[in-house]
C-alpha cells in the first residue's frame, strides 16, 4: 500500500470511528432518558398490618383477647362489648388529626357479621364522581390515602371460614 | 497491505464489536430491568416477619378451640379410651391411665383439623406447650430470603393433670399395699371424692374452670372428671 493510501485509510478509519462513537453514545443517551424510571411503589405487606395483628391479640382480661371476644360476639350475636373495645383501641391507634379514617369489617362466610368505623365517614370522601361531594377535597389540599388489610381469622367451626378487614386513611400532603 | 494499513480497519471492527455487545447486553437485555421498584425486597423482609406473627396468632387461637374440645373429650372418656367405659386399668394396653399421652393424643387430633399437624406437644406444670418453626422462604434476582422464627405455644390446662396423678399414685399405692379389697375404700385420703360400690370404686374430681364449646351457641360448661377402678381388674399387682 502506498503511503497516500494508507494515510486515506487512516483517516477513513478515524471518521468511522467517530461516527460508530457518537451512534451508540446517541443510542445510550436516548436510552438512558427515555426507559430508566425509578419507581417508589407502595410496599406490599402481605395483605396484613400489624395494628391489625395487635387489636386481635389485645387483651380485655385474664386470657381473653379481642379475637376471642369476637368469636364469641359472634356465637352469642351480642356485639356492645366488641364495639366499645374495637372504638376504644383504633380511636387511640389513629390519631384523629392524621388519620382520620378506620373502618373494620367482618365476615363469615362472606356475611358480614360486624362493621364498625371511625367518625369520619368514609362514604363522603371516596368514590364521589362529583368533586363538590368531597368537601375535604376542597377545603384543602389534603388527599386521604386510604389502605386496606385482611386477615383469615380462625373459627371452632371448621366450615366457617372468616375474614377481617381493617381499612385505615391517613392524610398526605401534597 | 502492511501492518499500519491493517490496524486501523481491525480496531474500527473491534470497537463496533465491543459497542456492539455493550449495547446489547445492556440495553436490550436488560431492558425487562429497567424498571426499578424500591422498596420491595424490604416489603419482603416486614412481610415475613408479619406472616409469622399470623401464623402465631392463629396457632393460638386454633389451640383455645382444641383443648377446650380435648378436655371433653378426655372428661367424657376418663382419660382413657372409649371402649374401657371409664375404666382405669393400669399397664393395660388400653385403659392405662397415662394421662399426658391420652391427653395429648386426643389434642393432636383435635388441633390437626385446623390444619396444624406435626407440631411437638408435651405438658409440663399443668401446660401444655406447643413448639413450632415458621419458615417464610423467597427468592427472587439478587434476593433470596428465608427467615426462620421458632416459637412455643403455652397455654394453662383447663384440666389438673397434677392433681389427677397424685390421685392415680395413691391409687397405686393403697391397691398394692391392700390385703383386703373392702380396705381399699380406707386408704385413699378424703381430699378426693369417691364412692364404692361393691368392687367397683367411682372418683369424682370436678374440674375448677369452665370450658367452652362452640356449636350454634356458645355453651359454657363446668365438668366433673369421672372414673372407675374395679377392683377385680385395676391392672396392679396387689397382696390379695
Amino acid at each position: 500500500m502506498k503511503k497516500g493510501e494508507e494515510a486515506l485509510t487512516f483517516v477513513f478509519s478515524m471518521i468511522f470511528i467517530m461516527v460508530i462513537l457518537f451512534l451508540f453514545f446517541s443510542l445510550f443517551l436516548i436510552d438512558s432518558i427515555t426507559k430508566r424510571d425509578y419507581a417508589i411503589k407502595q410496599i406490599d405487606n402481605g395483605n396484613a398490618n400489624i395494628n391489625l395483628i395487635n387489636y386481635l391479640r389485645t387483651p380485655i382480661k385474664k386470657d381473653y383477647t379481642i379475637y376471642d371476644l369476637i368469636i364469641d360476639s359472634y356465637y352469642n350475636e351480642e356485639y356492645n362489648e366488641l364495639e366499645k373495645e374495637t372504638s376504644n383501641i383504633f380511636n387511640k391507634i389513629y390519631n384523629k388529626e392524621l388519620c382520620p379514617l378506620w373502618n373494620l369489617k367482618g365476615k363469615v362466610n362472606n356475611n358480614k357479621f360486624f362493621e364498625y368505623e371511625s367518625e369520619f365517614d368514609i362514604r363522603k370522601y371516596t368514590l364521589t364522581p362529583n368533586p363538590r361531594g368531597n368537601i375535604f377535597l376542597l377545603t384543602t389540599s389534603n388527599r386521604i390515602y386510604p389502605k386496606s388489610f385482611s386477615l383469615e381469622l380462625k373459627f371452632p367451626d371448621l366450615d366457617k371460614n372468616s375474614t377481617i378487614v381493617l381499612t385505615e386513611g391517613c392524610i398526605i400532603n401534597e | 497491505m502492511n501492518k499500519k494499513g491493517i490496524f486501523m480497519p481491525f480496531l474500527v471492527i473491534f470497537i463496533l464489536f465491543i459497542l456492539g455487545y455493550s449495547y446489547y447486553t445492556i440495553v436490550i437485555q436488560d431492558s425487562e430491568d429497567k424498571l426499578f421498584v424500591i422498596g420491595v425486597n424490604q416489603g419482603e423482609i416486614l412481610k415475613s416477619y408479619e406472616e409469622g406473627e399470623k401464623y402465631y396468632l392463629n396457632l393460638k387461637q386454633a389451640t383455645k378451640y382444641s383443648l377446650d374440645k380435648s378436655v371433653n373429650n378426655f372428661t367424657k372418656y376418663s382419660g382413657v379410651k372409649e371402649i374401657c367405659n371409664g375404666k382405669w386399668i393400669f399397664y393395660d394396653e388400653n385403659c392405662n391411665p397415662s394421662l399426658e399421652n391420652n391427653f395429648i393424643i386426643l389434642f393432636k387430633e383435635e388441633l390437626s383439623n385446623y390444619g396444624y399437624k406435626d407440631n411437638d406437644i408435651s405438658i409440663e406444670n399443668n401446660f401444655l406447650i406447643i413448639k413450632d418453626n415458621f419458615v417464610y422462604k423467597n427468592e427472587k434476582k439478587n434476593f433470596k430470603l428465608e427467615y426462620n422464627s421458632p416459637f412455643a405455644v403455652n397455654e394453662g390446662l383447663k384440666l389438673n393433670v397434677i392433681k389427677l396423678n397424685n390421685l392415680k399414685n395413691e391409687i397405686d399405692n393403697c391397691v398394692s399395699s391392700t390385703k383386703e379389697k373392702k380396705d381399699v375404700n380406707g386408704c385413699i385420703s378424703g381430699y378426693y371424692k369417691h364412692e364404692q360400690n361393691g368392687n367397683v370404686i367411682k372418683f369424682t374430681v370436678p374440674i375448677e374452670k369452665e370450658i367452652k364449646l362452640y356449636t350454634d351457641k356458645l355453651e359454657k360448661k363446668k365438668l366433673d372428671f369421672v372414673f372407675y377402678i374395679d377392683l377385680d381388674n385395676t391392672g396392679l399387682k396387689t397382696v390379695f
